[in-house]
């Protein structure tokens, strides 16, 4: 009950803002309509470090206590990262495209170590997917998930360690204070921001579950 | 000699063209004329950021102001050249705007399939996990009188 009401809640509050950040908001000045992809890609990157931070929080828990619950919820976590850190990668190019005139830059520290972190997560995936004994994978997997969320870790620090030119600097957090978007947009990207936050709390929770279920089940999930 | 009255010649013609391109910044309001004159003065990467400091209504001034020092004739080729940045305009936007489409469609149709196969696998699991638990109905076979037979058949079932 629980599930459909925060997939009911999440719906409604998504189809909100997509309304308010396709619609409403105003089309930035230089970059026309595609800036509007901001309103998408950035709470799934958000979401993704969340997912990437609960699925490590998790495997600590599952090496200290050895319980299937917390691997299942590392699991879960890690999972569903995955699909929203896939989706970033789509939606990135997509956006660099008309504006950077390329889909990749592998010139940019910040999206090559995006890119290893995506490829330490497949291997997550891949570990859990090919070791059929279940504790053991479960151990390696959450020396893994810890490793990748260091790479994680650098993904954020890149803007700062290297000053990369297609990722300047954060756009929300200023020294000097104040923001530098439009209230409008704002608001469009505080929407949008609640609503993948709502619809992922909704995917792991049903993620959980199912990882539950297989581990119950000692069945092989992919 | 003749190399010098061609370089005297290109001089002229340059500096005519210079002249041409020039309009009475007078004819603006005097706020805007300073602005126009500051955009002017400033080297090419300080210009080009101070571009988005014009208003739309500052532009239009401008732009009138400028074809009204050209000839009837020239205001044809800036009928062009409007043409042109219009034409790209259009194109540069419905370029964005497919890009845009395609990556909202792509976020939504990754996370929904997602979901749904989740979704999906969670009953699939649970129907066969409540399919082995619940009570098989005990096909009982009539209790027959057993029938004192054959040793030699004793550990034979039918």
């Amino acid at each position: 009950m629980l599930f459909y009401s925060l997939l009911l809640l999440s719906l409604i509050v998504g189809g909100y803002a997509a309304g308010v950040a396709l619609i409403e908001a105003p089309a930035d000045a230089m970059q026309g309509n595609v800036q509007r992809i901001f309103y998408f890609h950035v709470p799934l990157v958000w979401v993704s470090f969340v997912a990437f931070i609960g699925g490590a929080v998790m495997s600590i828990r599952y090496l200290q206590t050895r319980s299937m619950t917390n691997d299942a919820w590392a699991r879960a976590f890690i999972k569903t990262g995955w699909v929203f850190t896939t989706t970033v990668l789509v939606t990135g190019p997509l956006w660099a495209k008309p504006v950077w005139g390329t889909y990749w830059n592998w010139g940019d520290e910040r999206l090559i170590s995006f890119f290893v972190m995506w490829m330490m997560y497949n291997g997550y995936i891949l570990l859990r997917a090919t070791i059929h004994d279940f504790e053991k994978g479960a151990r390696i997997g959450a020396v893994l998930a810890l490793l990748a969320l260091a790479n994680a870790a650098l993904v954020v620090a890149a803007i700062y360690i290297w000053k990369t030119a297609s990722h300047p600097g954060p756009v929300f957090v200023q020294k000097s204070g104040g923001g530098v978007l439009d209230p409008m947009m704002r608001r469009a990207f505080w929407l949008n921001f609640s609503a993948f936050s709502l619809l992922f709390v909704c995917i792991v929770v049903a993620k959980f579950h199912f990882e539950k279920a297989v581990a119950v089940t000692d069945e092989n999930d992919i | 000699m003749k190399t010098i009255y061609r370089l005297s010649f290109s001089f002229l013609l340059s500096a005519g063209a210079v002249s041409a391109v020039e309009f009475d910044l007078e004819s603006l309001p005097e706020k805007l004329s300073g602005k126009v004159q500051t955009f002017f003065a400033a080297d090419t990467g300080r210009a080009r950021t101070q571009i988005a400091a014009f208003s739309d209504e500052e532009l239009q001034k401008i732009a009138t102001e400028f074809k009204k020092a050209h000839p009837a004739a020239e205001q044809r080729i800036f009928w062009l050249i409007e043409e042109s940045y219009r034409r790209n305009a259009e194109r540069v936007a419905a370029e964005r705007i497919k890009f845009l489409f395609i990556a909202v469609l792509a976020a939504l149709g990754i996370i929904a399939g997602f979901t749904g196969l989740t979704y999906a696998r969670t009953r699939n699991l649970a129907k066969s996990a409540s399919a082995r638990v619940a009570p098989q109905p005990l096909a009982i076979a009539p209790q027959t009188p057993r029938t004192i037979g054959n040793k030699n058949k004793k550990g034979r079932r039918k």
